[in-house]
């Protein structure tokens, strides 16, 4: 099962902007054959920005919406933390370390991002990295309709 | 994960179906499907709910998005200082 780490922006541009790319991606979801992967950090992340942007009731309806996304899989500090010496030496900028590592631990199969400049670090290699386009494309391919979960009773 | 007993009253037809999905494979059990259906239920509404309250239509320009990425920058970098000064 394709397992897909969303960067912060497509949350916050989904939520914004209903025609998006993102939007799809965030209504896709719910009804395709996949896990999203998200970490303690990302959550962070989005919720700051809804909180300065939009306040703390629309942040708590964005939180609401992450948390219960029906396959999804959170990685925590102590997990992405472990790979920080492994793979730091290839991120340029520091602050990118939590969400490479947490792709990583997730074992994720790709990382879609509006961020253009993530792309172009040297981990590029390693990380396969998804504009939201090519995110659409590959969950149309995917399973859709009733799915099944991993998770346990 | 701690869970609650809560008991559903459905139309036989309807415990049929899911039956069915559970004899497929597709759920472990009723409960599984139960809580799969739930939880994509509430994301559907309140992915909704925030269109509704502050979803702008039409897709973002270069300009919005360059404006948000330096936004989530600014973010990422003082979580990412926090974090750097709860691990020292």
């Amino acid at each position: 099962m394709l397992r897909i780490y969303l960067d912060a922006n497509i949350y916050i541009t989904g939520f914004n902007k209903t025609e998006s790319d993102c939007a799809t991606i965030l209504s896709e979801i719910l009804k395709r054959d996949v896990v999203i992967v998200q970490s303690d950090h990302l959550m962070n992340e989005v919720l700051d920005w809804f909180k300065r942007n939009k306040g703390k009731d629309m942040a708590g309806l964005v939180r609401f919406y992450m948390i219960s996304l029906p396959k999804r899989d959170l990685v925590h500090n102590s997990e992405w933390g472990l790979l920080v010496p492994k793979w730091d030496n290839l991120i340029a900028d520091k602050k990118d370390v939590p969400h490479i590592c947490s792709y990583f631990a997730g074992e994720c199969d790709c990382f879609v991002t509006t961020n253009r400049r993530l792309t172009r670090m040297k981990i590029q290699p390693y990380v396969s990295f998804q504009s939201p386009d090519e995110c659409l494309n590959q969950l149309m391919q995917s399973g859709n309709g009733i799915m099944k979960t991993n998770e346990s009773p | 994960m701690a869970t609650e007993v809560t008991t559903v009253r459905l139309p036989p037809k309807d415990t049929l179906i899911i039956d069915q999905f559970v004899d497929a494979g597709e759920f472990k059990s009723r409960s599984e499907f139960m809580r799969f259906a739930i939880k994509r239920t509430i994301c559907e509404l309140v992915l909704k709910e925030i269109h509704e309250k502050i979803g702008k239509k039409g897709k973002p320009t270069k300009k919005e998005e360059e404006e948000l990425l330096v936004q989530i920058d600014e973010i990422r970098r003082e979580l990412w200082d926090r974090h750097v000064k709860n691990l020292s």
